[in-house]
């Protein structure tokens, strides 16, 4: 709404963040009085005024509670000035249009839903180099969001990777009825493509997933250091001959214990089941180059699997994004709690985002996120919490202030989300998430169905 | 804090009903249109609505009493206490009430809200009919021009000077009501909140008189309650006369209060009583028509305490007038509305004085 003040030429732009029933004085002995003539008493009332319509309006008259969003100066300007105030006495309220603020969707328009029937476009520019997290309870449309974005995202040409815990986006090029859709997919899963060759890899990526995914002590990194090195040298780099070869090293055997362990994982792991023909850095990029979407498969694999996939993918992304193969990448990781480590986080928010990887972080648990991530979220989707624990930890978004959410999140329905940031110039937005026709496979198998 | 545990003499039960109308007369046309003669004066002209609130809302049910100081005390008086005995002997009962309020200043006067009730206790139900609101814009000066002549004598002329006019205006809507109920109404009994005495320029005695004739006509009885009474009896109020553990009673002490009141020009219409209608409750004054003998006063008292619902002393029946016809703060407020919406009037919010000298602390001397 608009707090015009007709003096000053501008107006203070307001959002109603709440809804609630206006405390007009005497509405208790009102209600109690009609409570006297629901069935014990009755009778008619002769108005000649009409005077009780007055009351039955003023009974339901709602309050507004609002924040102060900005200044509108002329019809469309505006600015996040709040610095003043306007007159009581003759300012004037009405609604302003949503679409005048944010439903132009800029460039790089993408729809994401309706608010009050009216379409929101929100500018797939305001994703680009950002960071971002969509979160909200169980069934409430997150992932539903995050294909939505993604498959937008690729038809805009972005190169799109996806850690599918759940194996939900897997069927993501074909619609409800079995058709197929422009979508580049390319889905893959160990002993499905995810086939990895140590000399590829590389040390820094190998050494990554020992110490990262496996946790190797240091000790023994530094002694898997030189036998790496040995075997480099003599240009027989595979994970069987490193694995025969630590055996015969000379070290101390709990070193060497640690290490075969480690390999050992490895090798059951099904990741390195043909060290010929690899999964390469070339075979990524071209898999999400010019808009395709990678789908890792992680349904089924065991949380170590998970975490050495995670690793090797997000070390081959940052050997792809440093060598400038590729402008820019956007990561979709869903539950990612579940495959990443806590050091890894700062990593994504920090190193990885300033070499091109953007990250879009999907949870319905939002405490498994760190508080850095929520503080430097640039857009944050929300869709319905009731839980106080879950809504406290989304409270401490930067992009918005904890009341406005409070407000904004509880007892909405399904698909209806909050929008916070940079998407919607950080002018918080409700919006009802278009429906999709895609096989989504992301519901939950029942018994009774 | 005065608290006492409800008890009732016939079960609340009794109430349930099958809503129906009780097909009284609705608010007589020349009233109407003195109500809409005195808002046209309004037209294009400032409104200052009064600030509502709950701890002061000023709301008139003509409770001030007649103030009296009857020398001796009532057993050197020889007056008797003569018990109730609820007869449950169901009788129908009526009760009438009529409130006013201040709704807000124009330039030249006051708007002003008149409502009046009636409530019927039946065999298995109750039912009510409401009239109003009415609203009145008074002007401060006298300019009795704008009305006609008999009604600028009926109301002695309108002025505000000391809200007279205001207390007429009432007493002529709840007069109204009350004679339409006592024409109503067969072989009851008719409660009014409030004395049989009369006589004044605000309360002519021509008039109560002609509602009791119509009452006793109809073979009903009309009976006064008074919840404020300034009535004294050697320097103690009358009603603290009693103590609570007493028995339902009541005391005539209308040759007190006759030998004692100027002869003129107030006129007692009535005979009047301090009546305790049940064990836990109040002692009120109760005003009979004094045309009936002292059996059938007694009578009439006896049978209001068995079939209606005794409430700390007081009949439910003219309870619930009382509070139907009681302006609340969300009325007053949509009477505001209505006048600014309706008039094309001007709203104004007149500084307050006392916020303006003392601040935070320009509130009420008094405060609830």
């Amino acid at each position: 709404m608009l707090i015009e003040d007709p003096g000053l030429a501008k107006g203070l732009l307001v959002q109603v963040i709440d809804l609630q029933y206006a405390n007009v004085p005497g509405i208790l002995e009102d209600i109690l009085r009609d409570v006297m003539t629901d069935g014990e008493l009755s009778g008619e009332d002769m108005d000649p005024l009409n005077i009780s319509s007055e009351v039955d309006a003023l009974k339901d008259t709602r309050l507004a509670v609002c924040k102060i969003r900005g200044t509108i100066t002329g019809e469309k300007d505006l600015s996040p000035t709040t610095s003043w105030l306007p007159s009581r006495t003759s300012s004037r309220i009405r609604a302003y249009p949503i679409n005048r603020l944010i439903m132009n969707g800029g460039k790089r328009p993408l729809t994401v839903g309706h608010n009050d029937g009216d379409p929101v476009q929100i500018d797939a520019g305001g994703l680009d180099g950002s960071l971002n997290i969509i979160t909200g309870r169980k069934g409430t449309g997150k992932s539903h969001l995050a294909k939505l974005l993604l498959l937008s995202m690729a038809g805009l040409g972005a190169p799109c990777i996806v850690l599918d815990v759940n194996g939900e986006y897997v069927n993501l090029h074909k619609s409800r009825d079995g058709r197929l859709s422009t979508s580049r997919l390319t889905v893959l899963a160990p002993r499905s493509g995810i086939n990895f060759a140590l000399a590829k890899l590389g040390f820094r990526t190998m050494a990554g997933v020992l110490s990262n995914a496996l946790d190797l002590p240091a000790t023994s990194s530094k002694v898997f250091s030189t036998i790496w090195r040995d075997l480099e040298s003599k240009g027989d780099l595979t994970l069987p001959n490193l694995t025969q070869t630590v055996q015969s090293w000379s070290c101390h055997e709990s070193v060497r214990e640690a290490l075969i362990s480690r390999l050992q994982v490895l090798l059951e792991s099904g990741l390195f089941y043909d060290e010929t023909n690899p999964l390469t850095e070339e075979k990524i990029l071209h898999a999400i180059d010019g808009g395709g979407i990678l789908v890792v498969n992680l349904k089924n694999q065991s949380h170590t699997v998970r975490r050495i996939i995670v690793e090797i993918f997000l070390g081959e992304l940052t050997k792809i994004l440093s060598s400038n193969w590729l402008r820019a990448a956007f990561l979709f990781a869903e539950e990612a709690h579940l495959y990443l480590k806590d050091t890894y986080w700062d990593d994504i928010i920090t190193r990885m985002r300033h070499i091109g990887l953007f990250t879009t972080f999907i949870t319905n648990q939002p405490d498994t996120v760190q508080e850095t991530i929520y503080r430097q979220a640039d857009n944050v989707f929300i869709f319905n919490f009731t839980n106080e624990h879950d809504i406290e930890t989304i409270g401490k978004v930067a992009k918005s202030d904890s009341e406005t959410i409070r407000s904004l999140i509880r007892g909405t329905p399904a698909r209806r989300c909050l929008l916070l940031g940079n998407v919607v110039h950080d002018l918080p937005l409700m919006v009802d998430i278009e429906a999709l026709d895609v096989r989504t496979m992301g519901e939950t198998r029942l018994f009774f169905s | 804090m005065l608290h006492r545990t409800q008890e009732t003499t016939e079960p609340l039960q009794q109430i349930k009903s099958i809503p129906e109308v009780i097909g009284l007369p609705s608010i007589p046309d020349s009233l109407v249109e003195l109500s809409t003669r005195s808002m046209q004066s309004l037209q294009g002209s400032k409104f200052n609505p009064r600030p509502v609130s709950l701890v002061e809302m000023g709301v008139d049910d003509a409770d001030s009493e007649e103030r009296l100081e009857i020398g001796g005390s009532i057993t050197s008086s020889g007056l008797k206490r003569y018990p109730i005995n609820p007869n449950k002997e169901f009788v129908p009962v009526v009760a009438c009430d009529a409130s006013s309020v201040k709704i807000g200043e124009t330039e030249n006067g006051m708007i002003f809200a008149i409502r009046a009730v009636g409530v019927w206790r039946q065999q298995s139900k109750i039912l009510y009919t409401r009239w109003g609101p009415l609203l009145f814009h008074v002007p401060n000066s006298e300019d009795v021009s704008q009305y006609r002549e008999d009604e600028s004598r009926a109301f002695g002329g309108l002025s505000l000077k000391t809200l007279r006019v205001l207390t007429r205006l009432r007493n002529h809507v709840e007069r109204w009501v009350q004679e339409v109920l006592s024409e109503s109404l067969k072989d009851g009994i008719l409660l009014i909140d409030g004395s049989l005495t009369a006589g004044t320029p605000d309360n002519p005695a021509a008039r109560v008189n002609k509602i009791l004739a119509t009452a006793r006509q109809n073979n009903s009885i009309v009976i006064g309650i008074s919840k404020a009474t300034q009535l004294t009896v050697g320097g103690r109020n009358i009603l603290g006369l009693t103590n609570d553990k007493d028995t339902p009673h009541q005391i005539d002490i209308s040759s007190l209060v006759e030998s004692e009141y100027p002869p003129y020009p107030v006129r007692f219409l009535g005979r009047v009583y301090v009546a305790k209608l049940s064990s836990d409750g109040f002692l009120f004054r109760t005003d009979i028509d004094r045309e009936s003998s002292q059996e059938e006063a007694q009578q009439a008292l006896e049978r209001l305490a068995g079939t209606d619902v005794i409430f700390h002393g007081y009949p439910e029946t003219l309870r619930i007038a009382h509070i139907f016809s009681t302006f609340t703060a969300n009325e007053i407020l949509a009477v505001q509305r209505f006048v600014a919406s309706n008039h094309h009037i001007t709203l104004q919010s007149r500084p307050s004085l006392r916020r303006s000298l003392f601040g935070p602390f320009g509130t009420s001397r008094y405060v609830v």
